[in-house]
């Protein structure tokens, strides 16, 4: 169903003719192929470059709206974020409450589930798109290497976001009952598209045009493919890989989502404008003495809430065009600060940890403080829960660092919508 | 009927054209008589002509006529004919000189004898149909004293159903024709006025809280001749994918040769809410203080309004050309003070006999109307009038400032007494509907009609709050400037032909094409943060959107009936269809159907058997297909959204999947019934037993989501309508001092789904999720929560204990049960009894009652009258004086159970006394005749609803929301006198 048809319905053509001929009609009138005035259909976006220019922003701005689902459902399954009350019915259902009679089930007819499930696979759609209509329209070199490789990371990203919240995934969708596979293949392919995206940009840089009219502002291509090479080669366990493509990065880069007036962030929205969701009061609490991420993050005062659970206001996406941080120099030296340490490179990996460290205003830790593989893991997992706030990494994060247990589910339900037109759906977990 | 040599002779007549005249000259013949009814009382505009031939002429009013026969041609047979009574058939004996043939016409009570072409595209008499047809004519329609033609039908069709969804000024009526047979389209039937195919939308550019108006209330009903109304499938096949609800078609009048008729009619009148709601009168409020004063604001909201209606009608012409010019101007102030309805229409109608076989008619009518609206009703917008009678508590004072001439902020929307005096919507129709049709008869067996049709118009709504209103959301106002503008367009071309007979047997045969094109074109422009003193669209926030819905359709029919004499007539068509609207997959559609019509009494045994007491009975069956478009022209495609990213702009596909395959919705109709007369003619019945089913409903479906969709509309639903329908009518007696016909019609229905998508049940948006939709459901039944209770059906408290002691006195607080379907606003059955009693031909008195039966509506009135926070209800008084228990109404507001109330009801739809001025004081007006006529309409209403009027809906004209009691206006109560002169 992913083809185009511009084929004429051949069957009525004839009739439709003797008719048309019968009652004395114009030609034209008989055209029954009338083009929607209000909306751009297939053959104008899949088949002109304008189309394939548009299509690609769309995409950029699919996966930008879909930030809030990624962010919240991950933050409150592993006990990063709370509901700030009881109301928030489907909301509610991802949280582990203290009090285990404020639980509530999470069913695989949540909406949010579904809605989670459903925006990152629309996201592959329109990657999809892009990738096949692209051969067929004519652009630059530098605009079709452009497009191809934001293709192919935006798809890569929506399989690692996936496959770190349900055990298994589809990842081809050409139909309408693909089948499953695993989280490992998942990731293998996540790595495959970010890899290709790599050549692709390497073989042809981008064109002016991509990176001024096509790229949203913010986002730096070849650098945002790297970083997110090294995590998820460190989600798939290649820790020599996840190395290698951290340090493949520029000091200085780093890449954004920039919302705008337009494009109102929907973390904004679900954090600030709706309050839905704030920071677990722990977070504050425990913090050492003078982090400075911890006044940029959180509010002082503990919220009301319910369940034996304690929240406290978040302060990131105060507003509608706050920007999103696709990676951060913190992120590349944790990744490879956990890479080294799982390598048992324990000296260069505690140097990363204090480069985090030292960006957060805390004292460098001594190699005698943290002389063990254990300790060394447990402080990234840290500074990974203060520097990845709200990144929607934080589920993966307590699988890597064996705390897996401390998560709502072990893994999501598949969304019943899925299940009942698509007959490879496993069981749920 | 028609013998083979005058066939042949046509022809031949045809091939030579005018070279091989006849040198024949043969004397000339006339024919003199006068037509009467059976009390000897002479019948004017009776048709007498030569059958087979286009010779006649039509009687005076004396019922005489005289008509000259150029060059008579054996054999000669005299046809009298009028609708009403049995058409009869003389032979002729001699070719020349003069004859007298004085004729007595019988009253045909079923209407059999009449001509009717909507369901054949042929004229046809209704006892050849195969599937029921029903009849209404202009005088019926007019005689109603309402200003729409479709509320006029009410109770005169069996198995229509006609509901008035709203007493405001300009209408608001939903004709369902045997149930309903979709669920996401509009349920109204096909409207073709003169062939002209019209539109009868129902838009809410701005939104009044639900209710609105239909376009069909544009037409006059004192232009109307007649009306046909198809009601199944099984007889509206030859309209194909626009079929499935029905066919009403309309025709007005034209005129006749000789002297000018003139007609002038006019009424005044008065129209006044019928029921008021019982208020709380507690003298303490909630808070136990006392109250100061209650106010009842339906004292200020409602009105009598005044009514008038003057309209001329001109008709005459000569053999050739004959004209029918109408005008008319209809006033009307609605029972909720501040609105009103002004309707202009004119309609010119012209025939011309362009040469001996071909003939020109034209039909224009032009109408512009403006209607003074006020917001009710609230299933989106909460701010309107009786609205807001509810939302504001009955203790608060909601009348202005006397110094400062400010009106208090409403409590929770808005002050219903500002609203009036301050809000503005009104609602402006300019609509030109126009058709042109040739006849051309190259001989007597061969006709073909080419016909175009136009309806185009513009509809203004528009919107005015203004700034500082009562509304504590719109401080700022708001303004809204809405157009619609619609064009549709038909072309059809009909050709048939009449075989020559064999024997007995007849054979016609027809075939034909059409073609449709329409297009909805509708801006919105609407401004907030009013611009300081201005009352049109300009503000700091702007807003502006367009859309536009185009489709065409290519129709082709063919036809064939065979008559065995009157004894037996088969039908068979065949209609395809091709829509822009459907997949490109399944653009060609079939629609066939048969018909038979078997008259028993032309069975020799049979007659021996029936005796006298049987004087007519015809069985007839039929089996037809018929289709219904997608909702939307382009729900087909894969539609692509405008997605910014940041300060870029981009397009993403919609999450809702195009569907190359959509096909239009299908019904499969069959029909069994049969027509008897007894007693002389003077009792008929009329019997239809009815089985529609309709598949490929048109529904959401979901579409794997790992796909990259959503949602996809599909054909995915079925549902099913059975019933019956029956009509009787009577001659109870008939004497010239005095007469008195009773008719009585009946239906039942009872529509069910019986599936829809694989995602289940669901429900319609913008019903309070209220109203769902679920396989083997009554489609759109309410659903919500119901009471707790106990084996013995006592209503339980939250610890389980009955809320009632022994006495039947409430002292618990209820508790909530599990959700359930509650009820369902689909009538099982509906009637209508209409007396009609004539004294000395001069005093003539009509009597209708129309009744619904088991039907259930949902009364949100009372679920709001009794909410605390409002307690505008005369209930809740109970608890702020101890009855019940505080909390008790908190409690009962969310069991939607409650809320669920019987909506039988038998209304006196219409009384009419008409007196006929003797003859001698008409004259001295200069009329041949004058009428006074007194009137009332829905002056009773007998129900146990509690709501202001159980016929009203808020969901206005939408398909599924039906019985919802929402601050709709009700239908007023009218009275009426007019004046009726023919000059």
């Amino acid at each position: 169903m992913t083809t185009i048809t511009a084929r004429p319905a051949r069957r009525s053509a004839l009739t439709t003719l003797f008719v048309c001929a019968a009652s004395g009609t114009m030609l034209a009138a008989c055209n029954l192929d009338i083009a929607n005035p209000n909306a751009a259909t297939e053959v104008n976006v899949l088949t002109t470059p304008a189309g394939v220019r548009a299509l690609a922003v769309g995409l950029q701005g699919r996966w930008g709206n879909a930030r809030a689902d990624a962010v919240w459902i991950p933050g409150l399954v592993a006990n990063e974020l709370g509901v700030t009350n009881a109301s928030l019915a489907p909301q509610r259902a991802f949280q582990r409450f203290p009090d285990a009679g404020a639980l509530t089930p999470l069913e695989d007819v949540n909406v949010d589930l579904l809605n989670f499930w459903s925006r990152h696979y629309q996201i592959v759609r329109t990657a999809n798109e892009l990738l096949a209509s692209i051969e067929g329209v004519t652009l630059a070199p530098g605009t079709v290497s452009g497009v191809r490789a934001l293709a192919f990371t935006m798809k890569a990203y929506a399989f690692g976001t996936l496959a770190e919240a349900w055990q298994q995934i589809p990842v081809d969708i050409t139909g309408f009952q693909s089948t499953f596979v695993d989280r490992a293949t998942a990731l293998n392919t996540t790595l495959d598209l970010l890899a290709e995206a790599r050549r692709v940009l390497d073989a042809t840089p981008p064109s002016a045009e991509f990176t001024s009219q096509l790229l949203t502002p913010g986002i730096d291509l070849p650098s945002l493919v790297r970083a997110w090479q090294a995590r998820y080669a460190l989600a798939a366990g290649r820790n020599d890989q996840a190395l290698a493509f951290a340090n493949d990065v520029a000091a200085s880069a780093q890449s954004e989502y920039r919302y705008a007036t337009a494009d109102q962030s929907p973390l904004w929205s679900v954090f600030t404008g709706l309050r839905y969701f704030s920071a677990q009061a722990s977070l504050r609490t425990s913090a050492e003495t003078g982090d400075s991420r911890v006044t940029r993050l959180f509010g002082p005062t503990p919220q009301a809430s319910f369940g034996g659970s304690s929240v406290v206001p978040v302060l990131i996406f105060a507003t509608q065009t706050d920007a999103y941080a696709m990676f951060t120099q913190d992120e590349l030296s944790l990744i490879r600060a956990e890479a080294l340490a799982r390598l048992n490179r324990l000296p260069e990996a505690l140097a990363q940890v204090n480069t985090v460290r030292q960006r957060a205003n805390l004292m460098p830790r001594t190699a005698a403080e943290l002389s063990t593989q254990p300790a060394l893991l447990t402080e990234i997992a840290r500074q990974r829960r203060y520097s990845l706030f709200a990144s929607g990494l934080a589920w993966g994060d307590l699988r890597r660092f064996g705390r897996a247990q401390e998560a709502r589910v072990s893994w999501l339900p598949y969304p019943l919508n899925e299940r009942s037109s698509n007959p490879n759906t496993p069981p749920n977990p | 009927m028609m013998p083979l040599r005058t066939h042949l002779r046509a022809a031949t007549l045809f091939l030579l054209g005018t070279v091989a005249l006849p040198a024949l000259l043969q004397a000339q013949l006339t024919v003199s008589g006068r037509v009467t009814d059976e009390t000897g009382r002479g019948l004017p505009t009776v048709s007498v002509l030569i059958d087979g031939t286009r010779i006649g002429t039509v009687t005076n009013d004396d019922g005489t006529y005289r008509l000259v026969v150029a060059e008579p041609r054996p054999p000669l047979v005299l046809l009298v004919r009028v609708l009403g009574y049995k058409p009869q058939r003389f032979p002729l004996a001699t070719t020349s000189g003069q004859i007298t043939q004085d004729v007595s016409l019988f009253r045909d009570i079923l209407n059999l004898s009449q001509l009717v072409t909507t369901a054949t595209r042929v004229e046809t008499e209704r006892a050849s149909l195969g599937a029921s047809l029903a009849t209404v004519t202009g005088s019926d329609i007019a005689n109603a004293g309402v200003a729409q033609v479709d509320a006029a039908l009410a109770g005169k069709v069996p198995g229509a159903l006609v509901q008035l969804n709203s007493g405001t000024p300009g209408g608001g009526s939903s004709v369902r024709l045997r149930g309903l047979s979709t669920i996401s389209r509009s349920a109204e039937p096909l409207y073709i006025v003169d062939g002209v195919i019209v539109d009868n939308g129902s838009s809410q550019l701005v939104d009044l809280g639900g209710n609105t108006s239909n376009r069909i209330a544009d037409l006059d009903p004192n232009d109307i001749e007649r009306m046909e109304i198809v009601k199944g499938a099984a007889a509206a096949a030859l309209y194909g994918s626009r079929a499935n609800n029905g066919v009403v078609q309309i025709f007005t009048k034209r005129g006749r040769p000789g002297a000018l008729r003139v007609n002038v009619r006019t009424s005044v009148g008065q129209d006044e809410v019928e029921t008021r709601i019982p208020v709380n009168q507690a003298t303490v409020n909630a808070a136990g203080q006392p109250v100061a004063q209650r106010f009842d604001y339906q004292d200020e909201i409602f009105q009598r309004g005044l009514t008038s209606n003057t309209s001329v009608g001109l008709s005459g012409g000569d053999d050739k050309t004959q004209f029918y010019l109408g005008g008319s101007v209809q006033t009307q102030d609605g029972i909720v003070r501040t609105t009103d309805y002004l309707r202009q229409n004119i309609r010119l109608n012209v025939d011309r006999q362009l040469t001996d076989w071909l003939k020109l008619s034209t039909s224009t009518g032009y109408v512009t109307s403006r209607a003074n609206r006020q917001a009710s009703g609230g299933l989106v917008n909460n701010r309107g009038v009786l609205t807001n009678f509810l939302f504001n508590s009955n203790d608060r004072n909601l009348f202005p400032n006397p110094e400062t001439g400010l009106y208090p902020l409403g409590q929770l929307a808005s002050n219903p007494l500002e609203v009036m005096a301050n809000w503005k919507a009104p609602q402006e129709i300019s609509r030109f509907t126009g058709g042109v049709q040739l006849n051309a008869t190259p001989f007597e067996a061969l006709s073909i009609d080419y016909r175009v049709g136009i309806d185009n118009y513009t509809d203004a709504q528009s919107s005015f709050v203004p700034r500082g209103s009562s509304a504590p959301d719109l401080q700022g106002g708001l303004a809204i400037s809405a157009n619609l503008r619609a064009r549709l367009l038909n072309q059809d071309v009909d050709v048939t032909y009449r075989w020559p007979a064999l024997g007995r047997w007849r054979f016609v045969s027809g075939v034909g094409s059409n073609y449709q094109q329409q297009q909805f074109n509708s801006t919105i422009a609407r401004a907030e943060n009013l611009a300081l003193l201005v009352t049109t669209v300009q503000g700091s926030a702007q807003f502006a959107s367009q859309s536009i819905d185009e489709r065409r359709i290519i129709g082709f029919y063919g036809q064939q009936q065979i008559a065995y004499g009157d004894l037996l007539t088969l039908t068979a068509a065949v209609r395809s269809d091709a829509s822009s609207a459907f997949g490109r997959d399944e653009r060609q559609q079939y629609f066939p159907k048969f018909g038979a019509s078997l008259d028993l009494t032309e069975v020799e045994g049979f007659r021996n058997l029936a005796g006298t007491f049987v004087n007519r009975l015809r069985v007839r069956g039929g089996l037809g297909f018929s289709g219904e478009q997608p909702p939307g022209s382009f729900d087909r495609l894969s539609n692509y959204l405008f997605e910014p990213s940041g300060t870029l702009s981009g397009v993403v596909n919609s999450t809702r999947q195009g569907n190359e395959g959509l096909r239009p919705e299908r019904a499969r109709e069959t029909e069994l019934g049969f027509d008897a007369e007894f007693l002389n003619g003077r009792v008929g019945i009329e019997y239809t037993r009815f089985d529609r089913s309709v598949t490929d409903l048109i529904l959401p479906q979901t579409v794997t989501p790992s796909s990259g969709f959503t949602e996809q509309l599909s054909n995915v639903g079925s549902l099913r309508n059975k019933g019956n329908e029956v009509l009787l009518r009577s001659f109870n007696v008939q004497r010239d001092a005095f007469s008195w016909s009773t008719t009585v019609t009946y239906a039942t229905n009872d529509p069910i789904v019986t599936r829809v998508a694989s995602g289940g049940a669901f429900f319609i948006p913008e019903s309070f999720n209220i109203i769902r939709v679920a396989a083997d459901q009554a489609p759109g039944h309410f659903w919500g929560t119901t009471y707790r209770r106990n084996e013995s059906g006592q209503i339980l408290n939250a610890a389980g204990v009955p809320i009632a002691d022994a006495n039947g006195t409430i002292t618990g607080i209820p508790a909530i049960g599990p959700a359930a379907v509650l009820g369902n606003p689909n009538p099982k059955n509906y009637w209508s009894v209409i007396n009609e009693f004539t004294v000395r031909r001069s005093l003539n008195l009509r009597v209708q009652f129309d009744g619904v039966g088991d039907v259930d509506l949902f009364n949100f009135d009372r679920r709001v009258l009794e909410t605390p926070a409002f307690g505008v209800g005369a209930a809740y008084a109970d608890e702020l004086e101890g009855r019940v228990p505080r909390g008790y109404f908190a409690a009962r507001r969310s069991v939607f159970e409650e809320y669920i109330e019987d909506g039988s009801f038998v209304k006196l739809r219409e009384i009419a006394l008409t007196y006929t001025l003797p003859s001698a004081f008409a004259q001295r007006l200069r009329s041949r005749n004058a009428s006074i006529t007194f009137s009332g309409r829905n002056l009773m209403t007998w129900t146990d609803y509690t709501g202001w009027d159980p016929e009203t809906n808020t969901g206005g004209q939408r398909t599924v929301v039906r019985g919802f009691g929402f601050a709709a206006v009700p239908i007023p109560r009218s009275i009426a006198m007019s004046v009726n002169l023919n000059y």
